[in-house]
């Protein structure tokens, strides 16, 4: 089931809600919990016993390190490594597979698994939750229903953002559930589901029919495509987090905040602490300061942005690919920080090598094949099939130039900033609110006609 | 520490028990036959509301774009008229990679058909297009447009598992 989808927005979602909303706040995880193990094995009535089955695990673990203090440090290796081997396995074995036979030339047979939606973001909820544990961040949850709501809560459960437990763990006995919440999680939702289904969806089918001309393409029309899929990625990916931040809201939850207009960012450093930043605060609490983070020798540095830049890129999928958008991320960071911040450029500049590095990682990001993005990064270049431009790139630009313009539009903060103008007033938020009706009507009427409605961040 | 022994071997065997589950499920036959697949397929051919005929190796060429002749078993039926949209085609593809690219043709397929009859064209058609089930099992790929396309997918789905 996804957000975007009509069987969520007019049977799953009242019906939780009218649920959630008459029970007495004692059984609102409980309820919560339920609904969230019935909105996953919605599509996923297998794995749905693997989710159980990590909660357990990870509840058991936590409680244990509790009670045992002296052995704490062997029981949360005993959780990672099992959290690590489920992930692994789903993930990553038939990409160990097919590597291994045709470095060796073996023919070692692996039955092909559908990955388990959302593996990588709720075994990485679990991982701080029993590190937290372990370091002393945060007791151990002693009710279950309370830890599976944690881990399970569907606004977040198949895309993230990656909740850490600390961040949110007083709110399963306290929370404050108020008209004024609802209301502005509401608007919230609404506003995330246009992102996707209004902006990402449409610059989505765009791009699509972009890459299909694969590498017979002019330079204009591959700057196109790659534009469309840079901006269908923001819309897509944070249009579902708005989403989750909204239904959390509209529950009494915080949720953290994933993306700060990532577009605007005038070097990759800054453009990673503004994209998908509940990934990669995961990364840094987890990974990168347990290094040693940047307060060791250069090299060591160096050693520490190559493993977390590699674990980045493995995390979105098992695929030379990511791999490689991983370690592209890592050199273009060392580079920043040991070479090009030497130099003062004009701010102008800094955004346009910016976001020029930024859409390269996403050619690679898309591609089939790296071979397909060496292709279509030469093409953006100037090796193009087609020459510079072709009817291709003009039909597209007079066709979609006008929705990439209103994408890098709803990219920038000025809208975030019209919108806080807005709420400040009465009308301005009645304003809000009848804008929103008028966008959900949109949304719907897109959904009832339109049959594009993937979302990229579920195959993560 | 005895009892967290205890306690982790219990969490490892529950574990050994979920991936049993997990992976032991739904493993696919590899010897399937056309001749199996046409019986399980009997009762939805001759149902009065799927009017279809048998495809030939043209049929599947000019309609699925696919050259089935190429695969080592096949069954097909193709609509007798050209505004239906009735269609039933399962490939024995001999390899999951073979069934995933014969999949992606199937998809094609139903892609144009819904283009074909979007936009109040062909309501009746989009309707049967939607109830469709496009899949792969193992080496197998199948494509049914049928009123029954549910109750079809599960008939097959029990001759190709084990």
């Amino acid at each position: 089931m996804v957000f975007s989808g009509l069987t969520f927005l007019f049977l799953f979602l009242p019906v939780t809600l009218i649920l959630y909303y008459i029970v007495p706040f004692r059984f609102k995880n409980a309820v919560l919990m339920v609904m969230s193990l019935i909105f996953y094995a919605w599509g996923e009535p297998i794995y749905v016993l693997l989710m159980i089955y990590s909660i357990v695990m990870n509840y058991a673990v936590g409680l244990m390190m509790d009670r045992e203090s002296d052995h704490k440090k062997s029981i949360l290796v005993f959780g990672i490594v099992l959290n690590l081997f489920i992930l692994g396995f789903f993930k990553y074995f038939g990409f160990l597979v097919d590597n291994l036979n045709s470095l060796f030339g073996l023919n070692i047979h692996a039955k092909k698994l559908a990955l388990p939606v959302g593996i990588s973001f709720y075994t990485f909820q679990a991982l701080s939750y029993i590190i937290d544990v372990y370091r002393g961040k945060v007791k151990s949850q002693k009710n279950i229903v309370n830890f599976a709501t944690y881990i399970t809560m569907f606004p977040q459960l198949i895309a993230g953002p990656i909740v850490r437990y600390g961040d949110i763990c007083k709110e399963f006995d306290k929370r404050f559930i108020t008209l004024y919440s609802f209301g502005r999680g509401a608007l919230r939702f609404v506003f995330g589901l246009a992102k996707k289904v209004l902006l990402a969806n449409l610059l989505g089918e765009m791009f699509e029919e972009i890459a299909a001309y694969g590498s017979g393409v002019s330079t204009v029309t591959a700057w196109l495509g790659a534009i469309c899929y840079t901006l269908q990625i923001y819309f897509d990916f944070s249009g579902y987090s708005d989403m989750a931040i909204g239904l959390g809201r509209m529950m009494g939850f915080t949720i953290c905040e994933n993306f700060n207009y990532p577009y605007v960012s005038k070097t990759v450093t800054e453009f990673w602490r503004r994209w998908h930043m509940s990934l990669s605060g995961w990364f840094k609490e987890y990974v990168y300061i347990p290094l040693g983070g940047n307060r060791v020798s250069a090299l060591k540095h160096v050693r520490n942005i190559l493993i977390v830049w590699l674990l980045t890129g493995l995390w979105h999928g098992a695929a030379w690919n990511f791999v490689v958008w991983g370690l592209y991320y890592a050199a273009l960071l060392l580079l920043e920080k040991y070479v090009t911040s030497k130099f003062k450029l004009p701010g102008w500049l800094t955004y346009i090598f910016t976001i020029v590095l930024v859409i390269i990682g996403w050619v690679i990001f898309s591609a089939d094949s790296l071979g397909a993005a060496g292709v279509t990064v030469a093409s953006m270049f100037g090796f193009a099939a087609n020459g510079f431009v072709d009817k291709v790139g003009v039909y597209y630009l007079l066709t979609g130039g006008i929705l990439i313009v209103i994408g890098v539009f709803f990219s920038m903060p000025v809208v975030g900033t019209i919108q806080k103008k807005l709420k400040k007033s009465m009308a301005g938020c009645t304003f809000l609110y009848i804008f929103a009706m008028a966008l959900f009507v949109c949304c719907v009427i897109y959904l009832v006609t339109g049959n594009y409605n993937p979302f990229l961040y579920f195959r993560f | 520490m005895k009892k967290i022994v205890a306690i982790e071997a219990l969490l490892v065997a529950l574990l050994v028990g979920v991936m049993f589950l997990l992976l032991s499920g739904a493993n696919v036959r590899e010897n399937v036959t056309a001749e199996e697949v046409e019986a399980a397929s009997a009762q939805f051919v001759a149902s009065e509301t799927f009017s279809a005929k048998v495809g030939t190796e043209l049929n599947a060429k000019r309609y699925m774009g696919l050259n089935v002749a190429d695969y080592s078993a096949y069954v097909y039926y193709v609509a007798t008229q050209g505004m239906d949209v009735h269609e039933f085609l399962w490939v024995d593809a001999g390899s999951e990679e073979g069934a995933e690219e014969v999949l992606a043709v199937m998809n094609e397929r139903l892609t144009s058909q819904m283009e074909a009859f979007d936009e109040g064209y062909g309501p009746e058609q989009m309707a049967l297009l939607e109830k469709a089930c496009v899949f792969s099992m193992g080496r197998y790929a199948i494509y049914i447009v049928s009123e029954d396309s549910e109750a079809w997918k599960s008939a097959i789905t029990d001759v190709l598992e084990e």
